[in-house]
């Protein structure tokens, strides 16, 4: 009976540690779908909703500049067959759109891909080392520069050199367009010259530190042929006109 | 007859299997509302959500700008089909715009003007970081700058910036502090971005680095 009673007490202890701790999961359960109710989601469903509309209607613009520009090429070179002066000109503008970052580019070059970790932090943990931030991109993008990338994109987005990468809390923007990690940057260039430059900088081997410590994807790829995007930006300037 | 009960020691093992279950049941979905809660972008704070919006307003206006552009050179191309001095004429005008855009061509406009000194006294001098460099120019693009240079020296698409010991390499090319950056641009909206508070001006007040920023009427970049 006496050991039979000690069992009970430690099965008494284990039940209360079990139902407060159950008391403990259903309160954080639903502790975030309360809150959600009172502070932020009628305003942030409603936000939500106004930047989903905005990323599908400038998609709609994408597209539609898309098509212009394939047609206005159809079209210069329907003219370059009727006239020499036409013809020189029209391809000293499409070089100068490819130099400008308004054309596709493919050819050889380097994949560096970034995403957050795939471990949650516990609460010990610095959760900034968890995560890709607005920096890092930018770090990379300045390397891949450094040495010798001749088009850089970064997802969908062509990144110039007016191109801003920023941060509005955990949100990464790029051209204004919002980014979705793993973050794949996609650079032309040499990729044997791109790649081990890059995996040999410091920048990016901190990175390769946090990967193995936090988990967090960063990895530099070597690529026969990569693709980026045209720049969908107006070359005009609004400000800077031409200096005599 | 025999009457079948528990004990209420069979009552409390029954209790705590049950118990048991409930915990193993919710774990895994109270995970999987945490991490949902973190990817969609309704746990957010509004104030970065309100950002990313003007952002993608802004997005939207210069897409528009785009496509009028090119819908308009379609239509004049589709007018002028017959007419080669037309094209001549059009092709010419882009290609001035596109040799400005690419830094052939020297170029002139309102700007401000930001000289950056470390504190190179005292027992541990201020220095300006790769990434501080970085953060300003990213911050002066954003918020409308179209051109800038390094001491005289244009960025262009494929320019780097980076330290080099006490020097700063911009393409290559080596210079040294201080640093003077000229933007033209949005003036006013270029002074308002880098003036936030917590960002970059304060940063490099706070890591003793100084930086003076002025506005210039008329800022001229060479090529």
């Amino acid at each position: 009976m006496i050991t039979r009673g000690r069992t009970g007490g430690v099965f008494l202890a284990a039940l209360f540690v079990m139902v407060a701790g159950f008391g403990y999961l259903l309160a954080v359960q639903f502790e975030p779908t309360v809150n959600n109710a009172y502070v932020v989601p009628a305003q942030n469903v409603e936000l939500v909703e106004i930047m989903k509309g905005l990323e599908k209607e400038n998609g709609s613009a994408a597209q539609r500049i898309v098509d212009l520009r394939t047609q206005l090429g159809e079209l210069e070179s329907k003219g370059a067959a009727t006239s020499d002066e036409v013809r020189v000109l029209t391809q000293e503008l499409g070089e100068l759109r490819a130099k400008a970052g308004l054309a596709e580019a493919t050819g050889p070059g380097v994949i560096v891909t970034l995403s957050d970790s795939s471990r949650t932090p516990t609460l010990s943990d610095d959760p900034n080392y968890f995560v890709i931030h607005d920096g890092y991109l930018r770090s990379i993008v300045n390397l891949m520069r450094r040495y010798g990338a001749t088009a850089i994109a970064i997802n969908d987005q062509r990144v110039l050199g007016n191109s801003a990468i920023i941060c509005a809390g955990p949100i990464i923007l790029v051209n204004s367009s919002r980014m979705s990690p793993p973050y794949v940057i996609t650079a032309l260039g040499n990729p044997e010259m791109l790649a081990d430059s890059i995996s040999q900088d410091v920048f990016f081997q901190v990175l390769e530190m946090y990967r193995d410590q936090f988990k967090i994807t960063c990895s530099v790829e070597k690529k026969t042929s990569v693709t980026v995007p045209a720049s969908l930006d107006n070359a005009a300037f609004k400000y800077a006109v031409g200096a005599q | 007859m025999k009457r079948i009960g528990r004990s209420p020691w069979q009552s409390t093992i029954l209790i705590f299997f049950l118990i048991s279950f409930f915990v193993g049941f919710f774990l895994p979905g109270q995970a999987r509302v945490v991490r949902e809660m973190k990817q969609t972008y309704q746990s957010q704070d509004p104030k970065d959500l309100i950002r990313v919006i003007r952002d993608l307003q802004q997005r939207k206006q210069d897409l528009l700008v785009e496509e009028t552009d090119v819908s308009q050179k379609v239509m004049q191309y589709l007018r002028s089909s017959d007419d080669t001095a037309a094209q001549v004429r059009q092709l010419q005008h882009e290609a001035t715009v596109l040799r400005q855009r690419t830094g052939a061509v020297p170029l002139a406009g309102p700007g401000i003007r930001i000289t950056i000194r470390e504190q190179s006294s005292g027992a541990s001098p201020s220095m300006l970081a790769d990434e501080d460099l970085l953060l300003l120019l990213n911050d002066l693009w954003a918020s409308g700058a179209e051109v800038i240079s390094l001491n005289g020296i244009r960025l262009t698409d494929s320019s780097s910036v980076y330290r080099a010991g006490l020097n700063v390499r911009v393409d290559g090319r080596v210079t040294q502090m201080p640093l003077v950056v000229d933007a033209i641009g949005d003036t006013e909206n270029m002074s308002k971005g880098l003036q936030i508070p917590g960002g970059v001006l304060d940063l490099l007040n706070l890591r003793r680095i100084g930086a003076i920023v002025q506005k210039v009427n008329l800022l001229r970049i060479s090529d």
